[in-house]
């Protein structure tokens, strides 16, 4: 009996091979497609931030945001209250009033360590990130 | 007396068991509360014109708008919920102290002022907060009044907080 050859087929090992490359690389690519639509996402929609002033306190006491993000410090309190950077310069609210806020944008990174200047006791901290 | 045995003596006439004498009532808490405020406005705005220590006057004109802020806040709700605040021997008696106290502070000035000063705020949001501690947020019949009482508290603390802190700097 001569010899039949076999038929040129992709055998079934080099067929799942095949599928499975393809299906890693279409996965990376959905990956890398999201990773980079919420970079330019987090770039072009900054997100927004409250910090509450009640009971003497700040709340969060510790707040961490991206740069570009806006920070809106609530006055929940009976007493008017300040958020003042210190030492002084990087940001300083003036008086608000119980039921008024005041905002920052956070433009650039850095640890802010801030108080009121009627109510020294009062401590908070601002953590600004790179994005 | 001293003056500020006079105070003890006003918030001290609250702590007579109930049997002994009537519960405060809403109307007298309200009076309490604003003459209690009054008094320490009186006494910041003497020492935010009259001290030489640049905290302490900072310190006293945040009394006075602090002070201020909760009378505004308490005068509000008495109004709102038709309250009339109904003078009372310890309203009477803490009005009479504050006159007492300016007197004092009067006859003091430079760092003597200071410390007279300071160390009577010690003492008095110490005696304060325990008014609303044990007699005024307990007897408080209406859920606003108290619920005011209790988000004042707070700033009642960080007061005393405050001026203990100075009142160590000017020992």
């Amino acid at each position: 009996m001569p010899n039949i050859s076999k038929p040129a087929c992709v055998e079934p090992a080099e067929w799942r091979a095949r599928v499975g490359m393809v299906a890693c690389t279409l996965l990376f690519a959905a990956l890398a497609a999201v990773g980079i639509s919420r970079a330019i996402a987090a770039k072009i929609s900054p997100a927004d931030h409250v910090v509450k002033i009640e009971n003497m306190q700040y709340s969060p006491p510790t707040l961490r945001v991206a740069v570009g993000d806006r920070v809106e410090f609530r006055n929940a309190d009976l007493v008017p209250h300040t958020a003042t950077a210190k030492p002084a310069g990087a940001f300083d609210s003036g008086l608000v009033k119980p039921g008024e806020s005041w905002s920052l944008v956070a433009n650039a990174a850095g640890s802010f360590v801030y108080t009121c200047t009627f109510h020294p006791m009062m401590a908070g901290k601002l953590v600004v990130e790179d994005p | 007396m001293k003056t500020i045995q006079c105070f003890a003596l006003a918030l001290g006439l609250l702590a007579v068991p109930a049997f002994a004498q009537p519960k405060v009532s809403d109307a007298q808490i309200a009076a309490i509360v604003v003459a209690a405020n009054q008094v320490d406005i009186d006494a910041g705005k003497v020492a935010a014109k009259k001290s030489t220590d640049a905290e302490v006057k900072k310190f006293a004109e945040t009394m006075v708008t602090d002070h201020t802020a909760v009378n505004k806040s308490a005068v509000e709700l008495v109004t709102k919920l038709k309250v009339s605040p109904a003078e009372n021997d310890t309203s009477r008696a803490l009005k009479a102290g504050g006159e007492k106290n300016l007197a004092e502070l009067r006859a003091h000035k430079g760092k003597a002022f200071d410390k007279a000063y300071v160390d009577h705020e010690v003492t008095y949001h110490e005696q304060v907060i325990q008014a609303i501690d044990t007699v005024l947020i307990p007897n408080a019949q209406n859920a606003e009044l108290k619920a005011l009482l209790v988000k004042v508290r707070p700033a009642f603390i960080e007061h005393l907080n405050h001026a203990k802190h100075l009142q160590a700097r000017l020992r």
